[in-house]
């Protein structure tokens, strides 16, 4: 197993139905987690831990926001009024493949950034992590 | 307007060419949840709680047995409340936001970290939490006082 590209995408789909108490078929990979299937941050502390448990891969809440965020100071991230400069678009398109700023209806402000992760986006994550922990072996 | 309204309007403030200086600006968040919820993801998670809550927090809901999963949920509530507060989620980690008893059991909020350098952008410069829980139920309302000097603050005024 070690070394191959695992696909997390079937291990997030259990987890995330059995977490938010969904159907699997749901939780399709475009599927956001805090907008399209309902989840609160408490669900993603639960979803993060099922996973952890199922595919022995540890990846926290504090993760995803560092992935979105890409260590760019918050003063760089977003304007005063929190609207996500170019700067931030450029990183958010870099990390969520699905993300195009053509398509925003209106400017992105950061309180709407974390409800832009898809499930997808999650299993990318965890893959992410899994050959990080692989390397480090 | 009556006579007090106008007694206390803002006096201008010359720096900022001559309009009302903007006065203290709240921000309020609030938040509840269920203790079983909380109660079964630390059930059999031994490193989720250390994840959750700081040793202080942790000690001071052990000393309440009886009632831990409550205490504790309340806590993890008013973590929740900051963050809506501070209108941050999931870069601030939940230890940076501590429940703290004083030693008459009021709770106050102590800022580390990332939290405390949100807030410090945000202005703040006082907070008040009030926790509750009853029919397994656990709520946190958190108050934050910025002081309102910002540019963005100006702007809103």
């Amino acid at each position: 197993m070690i070394g191959t590209a695992l696909n997390f995408l079937p291990v997030v789909r259990t987890a995330v139905a059995d977490a938010l108490g969904i159907d699997e078929d749901e939780v399709v990979p475009e599927a956001t987690l805090l907008g399209d299937l309902g989840a609160e941050s408490i669900d993603l502390l639960d979803i993060l831990f099922r996973i952890e448990r199922a595919a022995g891969v540890k990846a926290t809440v504090a993760d995803i926001g560092a992935l979105l965020q890409g260590g760019i100071p918050d003063e760089e991230f977003g304007d005063e009024d929190e609207v996500v400069s170019d700067t931030g678009l450029t990183h958010l398109e870099k990390v969520l493949p699905q993300f195009d700023r053509s398509r925003l209806a209106r400017p992105l402000t950061a309180d709407l950034v974390l409800g832009l992760f898809t499930a997808q986006n999650l299993a990318d994550l965890l893959l992410d992590r899994s050959a990080a922990l692989t390397r480090a072996a | 307007m009556n006579a007090t309204a106008v007694a206390s309007a803002p006096a201008p403030d010359p720096a900022a060419g001559g309009r009302p200086a903007p006065g203290p600006r709240l921000l309020i968040g609030t938040d509840l949840v269920a203790v079983e919820r909380i109660e079964s993801l630390l059930a059999d998670r031994d490193d989720l709680a250390q994840q959750l809550f700081t040793e202080r927090e942790l000690a001071y809901c052990a000393g309440r047995a009886r009632r831990r999963a409550d205490h504790l949920a309340a806590r993890f509530a008013a973590k929740e409340a900051v963050m809506k507060a501070l209108g941050v989620g999931a870069t601030v980690p939940w230890c940076d936001i501590e429940v703290v008893n004083s030693v008459d059991g009021r709770p106050g909020l102590r800022l580390h970290g990332r939290a405390a350098q949100v807030a410090r952008q945000r202005g703040v410069t006082e907070s008040d939490i009030s926790l509750s829980h009853t029919a397994g139920l656990a709520m946190a309302c958190a108050v934050l006082v910025c002081a309102g000097k910002t540019e963005r603050d100006r702007t809103l005024t």
